[in-house]
């Protein structure tokens, strides 16, 4: 799943001159992923991994890096 | 009359209504609210010493916050609400710019004012407040207008964010025009989705507070959270929502609004960028009960037109809504070839505005600056727009375009030169140029730099860097290293073979 996840980042938000996303990279502080590309993101786990965010779950903390939203998605899926 | 005597009228006519609904803290009816706004500003005299000029807002968006601003407001003080997730630098650069002698600020801006500015925690506890007070010293202060009630900043052409200095009467001449024009019963939920350094928040807390409305306070998270929002819509029954097209539009796609009962909407107004047809007919099938406005002002003169969107708009309509007709009280004329004339349909021209609105000068505004107004033949005053528009029918006017480097993105206005700006304060980048392109009304922003030749360029240590010196809605959406910048004959930069690399 880490990686699924990781190649969706890397292919929607990486860029050739920038190092390969890596687990803590900082996704929506760094303005990497802008508030409209989070719900994208969002859209995208939900349909992957079927699961639905609760709307109050849709927030920076969950989404910054990989490694939270991986626990996240982890979280809802248990 | 000034803009704090509509807390205290309300307070009055109002009392056990819901002022404040702030879904993460409290609600406060329009008696305690006006309660806790004297107790600040008793305690706000008494610290700070009375006739205190200006003081500074920089807080997240809460019941408290509006209390402070309130506080400041009673204790007869004109204030300047600064963004809470803005960049540091652009920040303490304002606060430096208009020389408050008191800011009051969360604990995290606190530490951070105190590093870079002149200012130092006078006291820790403001009554029922979780803010710190700061005081700043300042060896000399910059002249304020006179019956100041405000001061807005928003993106300077000159790189440097310019204050807007509106007046009570500025202010009152907009809220008695929008309470006219969009009626609000006592205890109708209102919108408070822009925020307070955002223009359209005007609407949001004097036109609801002078009508007894109940004001729903939107956080930057949940205006970012369009489910959220549409949770907020039903349970607090919104009636009245005033956003950006942006924001309305994130609220279509990402609400999932067909699960909601916004039944309650009557009214929604937006302004501040151009609403595409598309949209906002699926927004309005969404939204059956609504009557749907088009707004339209600059924070130099906030509302000046508007439109009534018709209720039925005709399958083939791909252009936009006009920004409508001038508003009662305000005159429009159309300014070229350094000539003022009259709306005359089918001419076009830059907008220029007059009337009671209309503000008189940036803080710290000096000669040397070109000025924004000219005088007609009777000697009044218009304030040049910087928009382009076409008189259409019965003098509805059609936003056409910028005359000039400034673009909106999510309504907030974007000077070219403050990006330029920014990326030139990098250690390694020794050129700068930013353009914009322009698809389907959305502008993408693209940077060319020129870097020293030891600088290994990293898009995200850039965003990092410009982070510091600018908001997030600030950052280009491609950023393109290039050998040389192309000039023109006359040594300036060639922005447009810049803009035909893109």
């Amino acid at each position: 799943m880490k990686e699924q996840i990781r190649t969706y980042l890397q292919q929607t938000y990486g860029h050739p001159k920038m190092e390969p996303i890596k687990d803590d990279t900082p996704l929506l502080s760094s303005g990497l992923v802008d508030s409209i590309s989070a719900l994208e993101l969002v859209e995208f786990l939900e349909k992957s991994f079927g699961f639905e965010f609760e709307a109050h779950e849709v927030d920076r903390d969950n989404l910054d890096n990989l490694s939270r939203i991986v626990a996240f998605v982890n979280s809802k899926k248990q | 009359m000034s803009l704090g005597d509509i807390l205290k009228r309300s307070a009055e006519d109002f009392s056990a209504y819901p002022a404040i609904i702030d879904p993460r803290g409290e609600t406060l009816t329009y008696h305690e609210l006006f309660k806790l706004a004297q107790t600040t500003a008793s305690w706000l005299s008494q610290e700070m010493g009375k006739n205190l000029p200006l003081v500074g807002l920089c807080a997240p968006k809460n019941w408290q916050s509006v209390v402070a601003l309130m506080g400041i407001q009673q204790a007869g003080a004109s204030y300047v609400p600064i963004d809470p997730h803005g960049a540091i630098q652009r920040n303490a650069w304002i606060i430096q710019n208009c020389c408050p002698l008191a800011v009051l600020v969360s604990r995290e801006w606190a530490e951070i004012f105190e590093k870079v500015l002149p200012c130092k925690t006078a006291v820790l506890s403001i009554p029922h407040l979780d803010l710190v007070c700061l005081t700043c010293d300042w060896d000399q202060r910059v002249p304020l207008i006179e019956n100041l009630a405000f001061i807005l900043y928003t993106s300077g052409s000159t790189g440097r964010p310019k204050g807007v200095q509106l007046t009570h009467q500025n202010a009152l001449a907009f809220v008695h025009w929008a309470s006219e024009t969009f009626p609000i019963e006592a205890g109708k939920v209102v919108t408070s989705i822009a925020p307070f350094h955002f223009d359209l928040s005007v609407f949001d807390v004097y036109v609801g507070l002078s009508k007894g409305g109940s004001i729903l306070l939107i956080d930057h998270a949940a205006s970012q959270n369009p489910r959220l929002l549409a949770t907020y819509f039903e349970t607090h029954k919104v009636h009245t929502c005033y956003a950006t097209p942006s924001l309305l539009k994130l609220l279509l796609r990402f609400g999932r609004l067909d699960k909601f009962d916004h039944s309650q909407l009557k009214q929604v107004l937006f302004a501040g960028e151009v609403f595409a047809i598309e949209p906002l007919k699926e927004l309005m099938h969404k939204w059956p009960r609504a009557t749907f406005y088009n707004l339209y002002g600059p924070t130099e003169t906030n509302v000046v037109t508007y439109f009534p969107i018709p209720e039925e708009i005709p399958e083939d309509r791909v252009t936009p809504f006009p920004i409508g007709r001038m508003c009662a009280g305000a005159t429009g004329k159309l300014w070229r070839n350094e000539k003022l004339s009259p709306f005359r349909e089918g001419n076009e021209g830059e907008l220029a505005i007059s009337g009671p609105s209309v503000f008189k000068e940036y803080l710290g505004s000096s000669v040397n600056q070109k000025s924004p107004f000219v005088l007609d033949e009777s000697g009044n005053t218009y304030y040049l727009t910087g928009d382009w528009v076409e008189v259409g029918q019965r003098n509805n006017l059609l936003f056409k375009d910028r005359k000039d480097r400034m673009v909106k993105r999510n309504g907030y206005r974007i000077e070219l030169a403050e990006i330029e700006r920014g990326l030139l304060s990098h250690p390694h980048i020794t050129e700068a140029a930013v353009i914009a392109t322009k698809e389907a009304s959305k502008a993408t922003i693209t940077a060319f730099v020129n870097a020293s030749e030891a600088f290994q360029f990293d898009v995200l240590e850039i965003n990092q860097f410009l982070l510091q010196h600018l908001p997030a809605y600030f950052l280009p959406d491609h950023i393109q290293v290039i050998a040389e910048l192309p000039h023109t004959s006359t040594q300036k930069i060639d922005y447009q073979a810049l803009i035909e690399m893109c």
